[in-house]
């Protein structure tokens, strides 16, 4: 007689939890939850995916609709200071938003081709690592023709509460690091007028390939 | 044989003569001074009070190094100095003038024929000659990885060749990275020198090998001294091997020279860059 009583008042326990945990988590703090690094990374990640398995789309609208992913996971403004480095304070605002927005738009036009070479590559999420506002997350990526797995690493920056992309490694190679090498190398031998022309018509030609 | 014996010697000379001193901290100097509060309280905790806390003083000097060699970095970041180097580069002019005649090389010569050699023989073909070539040089990477006291590396390179030679039918299949999960190593002398302490010096593209410098050029006689293959083979089959490697690798990366080349600003920059980066990290695993 006592065992029956007991489990039904277990489970009506239970599914008050439940019921309650439901409740208060799901719509009211979905929106503002703060995704971890990994979750983000990974979010966006297969965003991307989607749409290029979706055969719905022509090319076009794909490399846009990648685009635009893109445009929201990096935080341009991050990208641009560190690519400038020491010659950014001696900037001036206006020129600061023109570097950032040239700067965005040659990266873009650079990459918008190459998520079209995805080929079935398997991306697994290796760890994730948190320290004082920023964060890495490392991928493993690997495919039949590679000897051994590419490791990627995503470094982010916390964003009133959204982890941002500010680089990216590929096998240790830091593209920050090396847009600043090519950049100061500019530098020293031109002016900054000169790097933002040829930023501009590097894209162009981008473009109309 | 008196060549191989000099060699050895003059490594030992050379590791010898680079074998950072490690000294013990000085009294009264305070090795924690710049790290984080919290981060002092956890050192500074009684053992086995936190799961997370180092056990021996040995692991606690070695965690707070550890931490302080990142903070300083941190903080050379936020005052926006520069932290990572760049490759010494005092022949730029020779070596822009090489990169020129490397990149005509792979769109004239290298690429067509890569082309070619792909359709000649199938992706899973071109994936053995590779698996071969590459355990064919197993000595190297095993000399190295013991040079750098990496005995978990050495280990997993002396498995690799015992299953891939056996099992892999003469190492064209990769069943240890298959089926037991060790990968391949990429250790050389470059590398070893690194370890040591000896830096890049200047950067060379050489015409067809392409980007290295003085340390991993020196690494590369280094290695193939070391190779067992290099005294059983004739020069030019030594040669020959190492054209056919190349090759092979070509026509499986086709693509990834004309990715590097496209994204960049300044793609003799971007390639020297990529190189000392890549080198770095190697050094450090």
């Amino acid at each position: 007689m006592r065992k029956p009583q007991k489990r039904t008042l277990l489970r009506s326990v239970t599914l008050a939890v439940l019921a309650f945990s439901l409740a208060t988590v799901h719509p009211a703090s979905a929106q503002n939850r703060h995704l971890t690094p990994m979750e983000q990374v990974k979010k966006e990640i297969n965003q991307a995916l989607e749409i290029l398995k979706n055969p719905k789309l022509k090319p076009q609208e794909r490399t846009k609709e990648i685009l635009n992913i893109v445009d929201d996971a990096v935080e341009w403004h991050e990208v641009s200071k560190r690519v400038l480095s020491v010659r950014w304070r001696n900037r001036t605002p206006q020129e600061r938003a023109e570097f950032t927005k040239v700067f965005k738009e040659f990266v873009k036009a650079n990459y918008a081709s190459k998520f079209e070479k995805y080929s079935g590559e398997k991306i697994s999420y290796d760890k994730e690592e948190i320290d004082d506002g920023y964060a890495r997350v490392i991928l493993r990526i690997s495919s039949k023709t590679m000897q051994k797995p590419i490791t990627m690493e995503c470094r982010l920056i916390d964003e009133n509460g959204k982890w941002m992309i500010y680089d990216i490694l590929i096998e240790g190679v830091s593209m920050v690091n090396n847009y600043r090498i090519q950049i100061n190398d500019i530098l020293v031998n031109s002016s900054f007028k000169d790097l933002i022309e040829k930023l501009k018509s590097k894209q162009r030609k981008k473009g109309a390939a | 044989m008196k060549r191989l014996a000099i060699v050895l010697v003059a490594s030992i000379v050379i590791i010898a003569g680079t074998v950072p001193s490690f000294s013990a901290p000085k009294e009264g100097e305070d090795l924690f001074s710049s790290l984080r509060p919290e981060r002092y309280a956890l050192l500074s905790q009684p053992e086995g009070v936190c799961t997370k806390n180092p056990k021996t003083d040995m692991q606690r000097l070695r965690l707070a190094q550890r931490w302080e060699k990142e903070e300083k970095a941190k903080q050379a970041q936020k005052k926006g100095k520069k932290i990572e180097g760049t490759m010494p580069d005092p022949f730029k002019p020779i070596n822009r003038g090489l990169f020129a005649v490397n990149d005509r090389f792979y769109f004239w010569g290298l690429k067509p024929v890569a082309q070619v050699y792909k359709i000649i023989l199938p992706e899973r073909a071109r994936l053995c000659v590779r698996n071969a070539i590459s355990n064919l040089h197993t000595p190297i990477r095993f000399v190295d990885s013991v040079l750098q006291l990496k005995m978990r590396k050495a280990g997993i390179v002396l498995s690799r060749f015992v299953v891939n030679s056996t099992i892999g039918v003469a190492g064209l299949f990769d069943p240890a990275a298959t089926f037991m999960r060790l990968e391949k190593q990429d250790e050389d002398a470059g590398q070893t020198l690194g370890v040591y302490g000896l830096k890049e010096v200047a950067y060379i593209d050489w015409p067809v090998i392409g980007p290295s410098c003085a340390r991993d050029s020196l690494g590369l006689v280094a290695d193939t001294l070391i190779d067992p293959l290099y005294y059983l083979l004739n020069g030019w089959l030594y040669a020959g091997l190492y054209a056919l490697d190349k090759l092979n690798e070509t026509s499986l990366t086709l693509g990834t020279y004309e990715d590097l080349k496209a994204s960049a600003i300044d793609p003799y920059i971007s390639v020297r860059n990529a190189y000392y980066q890549y080198r770095r990290k190697l050094i450090q695993e």
